[in-house]
């Protein structure tokens, strides 16, 4: 209980950044568990992809592979390009225990890939920006009539077109409503209670989108398309 | 008591069951001589009865079988003696002999053949046979020539003992582990041996076997020991080598052998052989460790005798190709048992674990050949290398010491490899393992980021799509006043109608009177005239009146347009008669205009 109070004590004192920095320190002293406190009162006042790196390492130090892979997934969206984040999310993912086996096509890979080298916002502002662009030097090519207004109207509308498909990329899987199976092990049941039959054994870290709520209980599915139902507290949703 | 009551039941029972066995109990066996048989060949199906002191014994029932030919039968009846610790055993057996022939082709079944004794029933159990369409080659057991040197004797003559026995002979009691033994099994007999088995195989646990000889015939030599002359078959010979130290035992092994005997009927087709069993003395070999004292590091187990050669397949290698380093151990002894010497790590290098090919003969007794081993060397760079020497220590049991061997060491160089790894990172790298990125650096500020995006980006999409429209509207309003005449005037009329109405009322201000009437009825005309694309001034009062009419202005809107012209004449022609309120006039002319 102490070393909670304290730190409690410290955000409201120091703020997000000194938690953060604080974090860092424990981290460095294998004390990992401190550091996921630290951490987790850094990320109270809003979402920083490095303290979410940092909170997914702590956690997957602990052993909370499906946390771990929260975190990393929030720092992912928010972070696509650090190469960190990315290397440990497949890390940790390496390290589940039910492996995907669903492997996307070679042409769908290099699509998600090229996609999402912007996170959502930055696809969001850069589609506005664009459009706007295009938008402006189309008006001024309707009035002037000047091939080098509707030239830039071109390459601001292509370029606008890539970023909003990267926005809807991840839109798309915000839609979803992906989560991650955050205890050791869980059997999904076919319907929302303890009294139906158990279907499907799924284990820490394991990647489900939530497709429908009722209650306390999640009906969760497979990327294969298998799935069942859980209690919403056997899973962290990531977005 | 019942707790006493148990034990001594079952030891009653025990002893009740040996009892049993002990006394007059028989063994009723059935044997073929091939389980694979061609269709209509003849083979063999005996029926045997053994036991201790046996009585006479009734012909076994032979059951019904359809698929089966019976061809013949014959009966032999042999005494059976084998010595066990110096004990003479006598086990008489009668075999029944029957000559067979299958008509089916497939899977056939001997059933059970029974055989009453004593007044007990026994029975065999059944055999399964393939019969297929060509004979099949079978073993044929050890055939002797009958009779051979030196062995004219038949069974009846002269008793068993100490004339018919297996004799094994271990060249050494006590060795090192890993020093060779030869092994000599002979048969030694006085009698007219006709063929023969392994009743107990051979085997050498606790040993390495080098196969030397095994026979397949008998092939008798003559030997005189204490005047008597035997006929001596060399059975097996082999070299052992001890794996560890401590007493290795060559277990007791047993051979069957067929003695002929004078014949004793002569209706007995098959002649009369009397089947006897001999058994080998049980061996125990005194095993010495190798010494502790003075073992060098390099020892990979050889005892023995040996030279060592070594050689690289190339000097010079291009393009990351591996290079070999061929190490050869030659000489006499344990060559099986060695293992591959260690090349520690040369930085640059990756050696790999060596590819190992024995080439082991025997000669006189001992073993002697080749041990190969090929390193397979891959260059991690490009440059000079060198493989240090190889050292091979071995054991040498004559003079009880450690030898050394050395060779090398052995240089090469390679260029063009594609692996441009440096050779300071090549040297011993070893991934050890993975693990996640270590965390990120201490911050001055966080980011308070929102999930979701932002959305004023999509309101500046909306506002440039304004302006698109805004651009369309203003486009097509300036083609049109190209290309309208009527739409130009209309365009230009409502900022020339407002200048007149922002004069008039200046000219108001100034309270000149006469320029404001007229200022007003000009604007007021003018407008009329842009508004319906009408030549105002030309018309006459009742032409305008018709004209506006026609463009569907409502009458009372014409009728107060009117009045404003007219009192807007009537005061610039009598200045007297000016209206008592400009003011009311101008806001009716302009309510004039806003009407049309």
């Amino acid at each position: 209980m102490g070393p909670l109070a304290w730190l409690t004590v410290l955000a409201l004192v120091l703020g997000p950044v000194q938690a953060y920095n604080e974090g860092n320190r424990l981290y460095a002293q294998k004390d990992y568990a401190g550091a996921v406190r630290a951490y987790e009162e850094a990320l109270r006042a809003g979402h920083d992809p490095r303290a979410h790196y940092n909170l997914g390492n702590a956690l997957f130090r602990t052993g909370k592979i499906g946390e771990a892979i929260v975190h990393y997934r929030r720092a992912y969206y928010l972070a696509p390009r650090d190469h960190d984040v990315a290397t440990n999310l497949a890390f940790a993912r390496a390290y589940r225990l039910d492996k995907s086996t669903a492997s996307p096509s070679p042409l769908a890979h290099l699509a998600d890939r090229t996609l999402r080298s912007l996170s959502r916002s930055e696809a969001a502002l850069l589609a506005g920006v664009l459009f706007t662009l295009a938008g402006l030097a189309f008006s001024a090519w309707i009035v002037w009539r000047v091939r080098l207004l509707g030239f830039a109207t071109g390459v601001c509308a292509l370029l606008g077109l890539y970023a909003f498909l990267a926005q809807q990329l991840w839109a798309g899987e915000v839609a979803e409503r992906p989560a991650v199976v955050v205890v050791p092990e869980v059997s999904a049941a076919s319907g929302p209670g303890d009294e139906f039959k158990q279907v499907l054994l799924l284990h820490d870290g394991t990647e489900v989108r939530v497709r429908e709520t009722r209650g306390e209980w999640a009906l969760v599915q497979l990327p294969g398309g298998s799935g069942g139902w859980l209690e919403q507290s056997a899973i962290d949703r990531v977005y | 008591m019942r707790r006493l009551a148990a034990p001594f039941l079952a030891l009653c029972l025990l002893a009740s069951l040996a009892a049993a066995s002990r006394a007059g109990d028989i063994e009723f066996t059935a044997s073929v001589d091939q389980t694979t048989v061609g269709l209509g060949e003849q083979f063999q199906l005996v029926l045997s009865v053994r036991g201790e002191d046996m009585l006479s014994v009734p012909q076994p029932s032979l059951p019904a079988m359809t698929a089966i030919d019976v061809l013949g039968r014959s009966s032999s009846q042999s005494t059976n003696i084998s010595f066990i610790g110096g004990q003479m055993k006598k086990e008489a057996t009668v075999s029944f002999i029957y000559a067979l022939a299958a008509k089916q082709l497939g899977k056939l079944t001997i059933p059970a053949a029974t055989l009453s004794y004593q007044g007990r029933t026994y029975s065999t159990q059944p055999i399964e046979l393939t019969v297929e369409k060509s004979p099949q080659g079978q073993a044929t057991p050890m055939q002797g020539a009958p009779g051979g040197p030196g062995v004219p004797q038949t069974r009846s003559q002269i008793p068993l003992e100490g004339n018919l026995y297996l004799s094994v002979t271990a060249s050494r009691r006590s060795v090192y582990v890993g020093e060779p033994i030869a092994i000599d099994i002979a048969l030694y007999t006085r009698f007219q041996v006709e063929n023969g088995g392994w009743a107990v195989v051979p085997t050498f646990d606790g040993f390495w076997n080098e196969k030397v000889f095994d026979a397949n015939r008998f092939d008798f030599v003559r030997k005189t020991i204490d005047g008597r002359t035997f006929g001596v078959a060399d059975l097996k010979r082999a070299v052992l080598f001890p794996i560890s130290p401590g007493e290795a035992t060559i277990k007791s092994m047993g051979f069957n052998v067929a003695v002929v005997q004078q014949s004793q009927s002569i209706f007995d087709m098959l002649g009369s052989t009397q089947s006897l069993r001999v058994d080998s003395k049980p061996i125990t070999i005194k095993v010495l460790p190798l010494p502790e004292a003075g073992k060098p590091a390099e020892f990979t187990g050889g005892v023995g005798r040996f030279t060592l050669t070594g050689a690289l397949d190339h000097t010079v290698t291009t393009n990351g190709e591996p290079v070999n380093l061929t190490v050869r151990l030659t000489g006499t002894g344990n060559l099986r048992m060695i293992e591959p010497p260690k090349l520690g790590l040369v930085p640059g290098l990756k050696i790999l674990t060596p590819e190992t090919k024995d080439d082991v003969r025997v000669e006189d007794g001992s073993v002697r050949g080749t041990k190969t081993f090929r390193f397979p060397i891959i260059p991690q760079g490009d440059g000079k290398f060198e493989v240090p020497a190889v050292t091979v220590a071995y054991f040498d049991p004559e003079t009880k010491g450690y030898k050394k061997l050395s060779v090398g060491p052995f240089a090469f160089s390679a260029s063009g490899s594609t692996t441009s790894a440096p050779v300071t990172e090549a040297s011993g790298l070893k991934v050890l393992g993975t693990d996640i990125d270590y965390i990120k650096p201490d911050v001055t500020s966080l980011g308070q980021m929102s999930m979701d995006p932002p959305w004023w980006p999509n309101v500046m999409m909306l506002l440039s799509l304004g302006t698109v429209g805004l651009a369309v509207g203003y486009r097509s309003h300036s083609q049109r006043l190209q290309s309208d005449r009527g739409y130009a005037r209309m365009s230009r009329s409502t900022a020339l109608v407002k200048r007149r109405l922002k004069q008039a009322e200046q000219l108001l201000k100034k309270h000149d009177e006469k320029g404001f009437h007229a200022e007003l009825s000009r604007a007021l005309l003018g407008y009329l005239g842009d508004r319906f694309n009408l030549d105002t001034p030309a018309l006459t009062r009742d032409q305008l009146r018709s004209a506006l009419s026609e463009r569907s202005v409502a009458t009372p809107t014409i009728d107060a347009l009117f009045e404003v012209v007219d009192r807007c004449e009537v005061a610039r022609f009598s200045p007297e008669a000016a209206s008592r309120d400009p003011r009311q006039l101008f806001d009716a002319a302009r309510d004039v205009m806003a009407r049309i």
